[in-house]
């Protein structure tokens, strides 16, 4: 399609009235047209001070006082959530204090049952008292629209990493997200998960070698199971 | 809004720590607006009261879903009630408000000091754009607000209005274009 027409459909695109196709054409264009850009920029501000267009009207009476009744009844999501999925950065290291000492105590119990679960519970106890003390790393959404954030916390040896995401939207049941980890442009798997309800996913990365060795890591929405190489944008990204 | 009342930001982070107290200063505060949009969207005071309604109780229940770095917290209230409106039309199978049609039930205005304390600067630009709008000929003023407040895009206008798709296009193309042009010789617009 030519600059013209598209540019042509750019106020419409503005105001989130254009159809499924014509948006994506004008999505393709915009990356290599500044001009282009700068008018959906004028545009979006003018979308923005629409929002204020509105006749000034009273609400009906009584309304707060109908809300109150409402809120009565209705707690906050945050009271109704599985207590997992309210962990923050702040909790994180806690709640892995918390799996340690539930582990060591499990430990305890199967050393006196065989060698061998001694010396994998031992190995998991230490891969968590690694992770406890690790730095955090930061991914950024490409295009925030949720809340959608990640944090990586990578062992001092590189030898694993957790990776931890908040308010991703869930996916369908043919989906899944999968982590990418970027070496001069080649991109390995780290693995897939999925989120819960509430948009909280967990999953511990063990690179092919140390995490030092690479550059960044992405998140993106993969068909279910996996694929050998991305599919789809990073939905989060950060560099190591 | 008083100087001793605390500011959105500090009622959000109270919300999200499960003071309904702070959503109530809140609501007092964002009603009307929220309300005078829902209602410009939906045209029925009882759906409107259940958007607006519906918005703040949202709010409280996902309170942290609001990122100030991405704008007043009155602009995003507003955008998420259009949304909420206009998904609401749709469950209703209503058909959006045209401009020009006169209301059933027409609303109590709300006084400007009713309305102020939210954002001064938007809320005036806000209006003075409402003006222009009104300056546009009326069909080009139809598939705008067809398009902004009732969520409408090219073939869905073309379908309602019973219009060729390139009609539709070209109507909503130029009374934007023509809106632009009177919001940017606004000394205020752009801000």
């Amino acid at each position: 399609m030519e600059h013209e027409t598209i540019e042509g459909l750019i106020p419409a695109y503005a105001l989130g009235a254009t159809d499924p196709d014509e948006s994506h054409v004008v999505e393709e264009h915009l990356p290599s047209c500044s001009q282009c850009r700068a008018l959906l920029v004028d545009h979006r501000m003018l979308a923005d001070d629409m929002l204020f267009a509105v006749s000034p009207i009273s609400a009906p009476f009584g309304l707060t006082e109908r809300m109150q009744k409402r809120l009565e009844l209705a707690r906050p999501a945050e009271a109704q959530r599985p207590w997992w999925t309210r962990l923050r950065r702040g909790l994180l290291v806690p709640a892995l204090a918390a799996a340690i000492l539930l582990l060591v105590v499990s430990n305890v119990y199967w050393i006196g049952r065989t060698q061998g679960l001694e010396r994998r519970a031992t190995t998991q106890t230490s891969t968590f008292e690694a992770l406890v003390d690790a730095p955090a790393v930061y991914l950024q959404a490409n295009t925030a629209v949720a809340g959608e954030q990640g944090v990586v916390y990578a062992s001092s040896d590189g030898a694993l990493a957790l990776v931890c995401v908040y308010g991703m939207p869930a996916l369908p049941a043919d989906k899944t997200y999968q982590v990418w980890l970027v070496k001069d442009g080649r991109r390995e798997s780290g693995g897939v998960f999925n989120v819960s309800e509430y948009g909280f996913g967990l999953l511990v990365v063990r690179p092919q070698g140390s995490l030092d060795g690479y550059d960044s890591m992405g998140i993106s929405v993969e068909p279910a199971g996996g694929s050998s190489a991305p599919t789809s944008p990073h939905v989060l990204r950060g560099s190591l | 809004m008083a100087s001793s009342e605390p500011d959105d930001g500090v009622l959000l982070q109270r919300i999200s720590a499960g003071d309904g107290d702070a959503l109530l200063i809140l609501h007092k505060r964002y009603a009307n607006l929220v309300y005078s949009m829902a209602w410009r969207v939906l045209q029925d005071v009882g759906l409107a009261e259940e958007v607006t309604q519906d918005v703040f109780i949202k709010l409280w229940q996902q309170g942290q879903r609001y990122d100030a770095g991405r704008g007043r917290f009155s602009a995003w209230l507003l955008s998420v009630t259009r949304f909420a409106a206009i998904d609401r039309l749709r469950h209703e199978d209503r058909r959006p408000f045209v401009a020009g049609q006169s209301s059933d039930d027409p609303q109590a205005p709300a006084s400007l000091e009713q309305l102020l304390p939210t954002d001064h600067a938007s809320w005036e630009r806000g209006q003075h754009l409402r003006l222009l709008l009104e300056q546009l000929p009326v069909e080009q003023r139809q598939v705008v607000e067809l398009a902004y407040f009732g969520g409408l895009t090219h073939s869905e206008l073309a379908s309602y209005l019973g219009l060729p798709l390139g009609t539709v296009k070209g109507r909503l193309r130029l009374g934007l274009e023509k809106l632009r042009s009177f919001w940017l010789e606004v000394p205020e617009g752009r801000q």
